[in-house]
């Protein structure tokens, strides 16, 4: 039996973000292509999906690792600590919506939660200073 | 009409709770402990390794507030700012613009939940069956 894959995880997460924030401004645990400093000088708001730990929650005597629960690490990085919360806000409206994630062979047991959050915060190695702001999610699954 | 209640029973019942209530406080201040321990082993077993932050997990540790006689106890497990690179903790768990994060203090915290779950779970039982 396959055990739960971290990656039709991670693509339902960034399909649904990118519903929400605008194609191409969630990568894969990279900057978007659409996201960021622009031709005109603007900044794009972008957020980055990374996988995060798996914990095996059981299953059936066929399959005792078919159940899972995941968390995706959701970071939104704008170019103020406003802007960076309003794509938070929306992104994480998003996720929490119930039936938003659509994941490949997996269906959602639990509705999706915020596990873990972190306050805007300034990163002053960009120049210039750029703000992130940290939601952790989790999603309970099993084969669909 | 005169209605009596007969409280004797309810007092040794009372006596009876506060003195287990006394047993489960010290030995669920135990299950504390040994939990926290557990998260700051996960967690330092999770961040290790890194080239460019060797001395981090070893910053990670546990202090415990109260000793469950007193109806609460509490533990507080992360990285000591005052050792060395203990200062990374927010950096590393959540990452930065650029930098990925590397996840072990919630991962650690969420590798115990159901292990000190059920120990609480099986401390209430055995109080009670006896």
């Amino acid at each position: 039996m396959t055990g739960p894959l971290e990656r039709p995880v991670a693509l339902a997460v960034i399909a649904a973000l990118s519903t929400a924030l605008g194609a191409t401004r969630a990568g894969y645990a990279v900057r978007p292509a659409g996201g960021g400093p622009q031709t005109d000088g603007t900044f794009h708001a972008y957020a980055r999906v990374h996988p995060g730990s798996t914990l095996l929650a059981g299953g059936t005597a066929a399959d005792p690792n078919a159940d899972a629960a995941q968390t995706v690490q959701v970071t939104y990085i704008a170019d103020s600590a406003e802007a960076a919360d309003q794509a938070r806000d929306t992104g994480r409206a998003a996720l929490l919506t119930p039936g938003a994630l659509t994941i490949t062979g997996r269906a959602l047991v639990n509705p999706v939660t915020l596990a873990d959050t972190t306050e805007v915060r300034e990163d002053n190695d960009p120049q210039p200073p750029l703000w992130f702001a940290v939601d952790r999610y989790r999603i309970d699954t099993t084969p669909a | 009409m005169d209605v009596r209640f007969d409280a004797s029973e309810l007092n040794a019942l009372t006596a009876e709770l506060n003195t287990k209530a006394q047993r489960v406080g010290a030995e669920a201040a135990a299950v504390v402990r040994k939990g926290a321990l557990n998260v700051k082993n996960d967690a330092r077993r999770l961040i290790s390794g890194l080239a460019h932050a060797p001395a981090y997990p070893y910053s990670i540790g546990y202090e415990v507030e109260g000793d469950g006689r007193f109806g609460s106890i509490s533990a507080e497990i992360g990285p000591d700012k005052a050792k060395a690179q203990g200062a990374l903790g927010n950096i590393l768990e959540y990452g930065t613009v650029n930098n990925a994060p590397f996840a072990h203090l919630g991962p650690a915290l969420d590798l115990e939940g159901p292990r000190f779950e059920k120990a609480l779970g099986d401390l209430g039982a055995e109080v009670f069956d006896q």
